[in-house]
């Protein structure tokens, strides 16, 4: 912790454990109290301006660049966009591969979220020395758990690599389908880790139950503010993370709009810039920004939903409705459970889907040109619901891009998240270290990809800077 | 030829191709790969991810090869495990973190070394900067060296 500025802000750099580069910045009232809170992104990187003049069927190849973690989500979305502009749909089996590889990516980013970067909060306590909660303490408390949630992550990799050939950046989707089907002996492979991952995945919502128990006031009270949630839901509103129509709910969990066309997007979803962020504030249109705003990723799913589709998953969802006698959670903390809930639903739904006979059937792709100017697409990615959106010219070459990430529409909710913290343990200048990291883990919560969501380039160290009502700067807040 | 015939030997190959020097350690590694040195394991990755622990466990040596943006050259050290235990991004980690990680978690001590190829351009194309190729292969015979010195 330095302090290289005048004697009236506080600064906390770098929030680690997530993906991206940031800044917060805490204001307090004259009585020392916080007043505001803001979550700066910093970084830039235009990927939607470099692409233009590309062909369109090369964005489900360029696009998964953007993002090392969820690059499935992004070649989906920018498939389906592609084959909007063709007017195809893929075959069968091709559709179930792609959901397969999808699914697999959900297990990999939520394993990782929940077992590395957000497991020493849990076990080593939010209180313990900031050198030791870290990914290396855990694995020196716990290695047993370490080992199972690398374990968890490879697992969903390897569904990818088995199908496609690479763990990160899969070519094999493509408009129409998919390029390559998968074996026999990789349907087989992959069958085999299923009962371990199911097992590991029960322990982390055994884990968390506990925690959630022993923990229940302060959970309870972890930036717990009303807001709307966005998820896509099937035909029944069921859960769904690949395909499907959209639902908005309101704080009181009333199904404002249903079964949307995500095609329609820019109906029902507006953006406002703001001054201190490259993150824009998407907001639910017909209300209007500041009334609009809105939560995504597995909370806001499970907020949306009426039911999940597999059995395990639905018996602990009866479990999370619960909580808030089925009106929707808003405390950020439940991020983490429906995180685990979504992980055993997709986990479940890979060992159907490699069940299916068709599954490793070679009709996998259609082929098509131009026929159509425009497409959009989305998918859930493991953060949340993503657009992709292009504009053609006749050549196939794209004259516009928009790219709406989930991230970016959770970014409303992060501020606020972290005023609702800070006013909770944030009392003048002198913070202490177990109170910036709880800031620091309302960020968490979310599991932002910074990267995605600006489609910028590095590492994530984050800066907390509190500042006195008159905009002076008390404290800045850095580690090194 | 292994003077060891049981010692497993793991080579990774870190980088992009698509960002010029960056790719030149997936080239060094494939390279040795061609070779078929008895008992030596090739893998080529983008980074340096926390579920490769499940593969690099099982080996007593390991080769790391990544390009450079300072140095000079090739250059050899031995990674020792890190107290800086931060990992401050979930897309990577140090070679130091993920020594500590191995011993933490598997309780295995394979001998690490990291040889770094310092590059010169680093922008998005394919192929190499003027003698890169040459440091290329200069450090694919030298790391086959030691690969037979024991």
């Amino acid at each position: 912790m330095d302090n290289p500025v005048p004697d009236n802000t506080i600064l906390i750099s770098p929030v680690t454990r997530i993906e991206g580069h940031a800044k917060i910045t805490i204001t307090l009232n004259e009585s020392g109290d916080v007043n505001d809170a803001q979550f700066h992104v910093n970084e830039f990187r235009g990927f939607e301006k470099f692409c233009e003049g590309r062909l369109f069927t090369e964005m489900p190849v360029i696009t998964p660049r953007i993002c090392g973690i969820c690059p499935v989500s992004h070649s989906v979305a920018s498939a389906k966009a592609c084959e909007m502009i063709m007017g195809i749909k893929p075959p069968y089996a091709g559709d179930q591969l792609r959901r397969l590889i999808h699914l697999g990516q959900v297990v990999s980013s939520h394993a990782l979220s929940f077992f590395h970067l957000s497991a020493p909060d849990f076990l080593l306590g939010w209180d313990s020395d900031p050198a030791q909660r870290n990914v290396l303490g855990l694995a020196q408390k716990f290695p047993d758990i370490a080992r199972r949630g690398i374990r968890l992550r490879k697992f969903g990799q390897e569904i990818s690599e088995r199908v496609t050939g690479k763990k990160i950046h899969a070519m094999g989707i493509i408009p129409g389908g998919m390029a390559f089907p998968l074996t026999e002996a990789n349907r087989k492979a992959l069958l085999e880790w299923v009962p371990e991952a199911l097992e590991t995945t029960q322990l982390g919502i055994d884990m968390i139950k506990k925690y959630m128990d022993n923990n229940s006031q302060e959970v309870k009270t972890f930036a717990n503010f009303p807001t709307m949630y966005l998820g896509t839901v099937g035909p029944q509103g069921e859960h769904e993370l690949y395909d499907g129509k959209l639902r908005f709910v309101d704080h009181k969990g009333v199904i404002v709009a249903d079964q949307l066309d995500p095609a329609k997007y820019l109906d029902f979803i507006a953006e406002q810039p703001i001054g201190w962020s490259y993150l824009k504030y998407p907001y639910y249109k017909p209300y209007g920004f500041g009334q609009g705003f809105y939560r995504v990723g597995p909370l806001g799913r499970l907020n949306v939903i009426s039911k999940m589709k597999t059995p395990l998953a639905q018996k602990e969802f009866v479990h999370f409705k619960s909580i808030n006698g089925d009106q929707p959670a808003h405390g950020t903390f439940w991020y983490h459970y429906t995180r685990l809930i979504e992980m055993l639903s997709a986990i479940e739904e890979i060992k159907t889907l490699l069940k299916d006979p068709q599954i490793t059937s070679t009709d996998i792709q259609v082929r098509a040109s131009r026929n159509h100017s425009v497409g959009i697409g989305s998918s859930e990615a493991p953060r949340g619901t993503l657009f992709h959106h292009y504009v053609t010219d006749e050549s196939g070459k794209l004259l516009s891009v928009n790219l709406l990430i989930a991230t970016g529409q959770n970014n409303p909710a992060m501020n606020r998240s972290v005023l609702e913290v800070a006013k909770q343990y944030v009392k003048g200048k002198d913070v202490k270290e177990g109170a910036l990291n709880r800031v620091e883990a309302a960020i968490r919560c979310y599991d932002p990809c910074l990267s995605c969501s600006t489609h910028a380039i590095g590492a994530m160290p984050l800066m907390i800077e509190i500042r006195d009502h008159q905009g002076e700067t008390l404290h800045v807040l850095q580690r090194t | 030829m292994c003077s060891k015939e049981h010692e497993q030997t793991l080579v990774i190959g870190i980088g992009n191709p698509l960002r010029c020097d960056d790719g030149v350690g997936p080239f060094i590694a494939s390279e040795i790969e061609k070779k078929n040195l008895p008992h030596v394991s090739v893998i080529v990755t983008p980074q340096l991810s926390v579920e490769l622990l499940e593969d690099v466990h099982r080996f007593s040596r390991v080769f790391l090869i990544d390009a450079s943006y300072t140095g000079e050259g090739l250059m050899f050290r031995k990674i020792g495990t890190t107290s800086n235990d931060k990992i401050t991004s979930s897309h990577h980690l140090a070679p130091e973190l993920f020594l500590s990680l191995l011993r933490s978690i598997y309780h295995k001590a394979p001998n690490f070394f990291l040889c770094s190829v310092r590059g010169r351009d680093f922008e998005f194309k394919e192929g190499f900067s003027e003698d890169m190729l040459v440091l290329a292969h200069k450090a694919t015979e030298e790391i086959c060296g030691l690969i037979r010195e024991r």
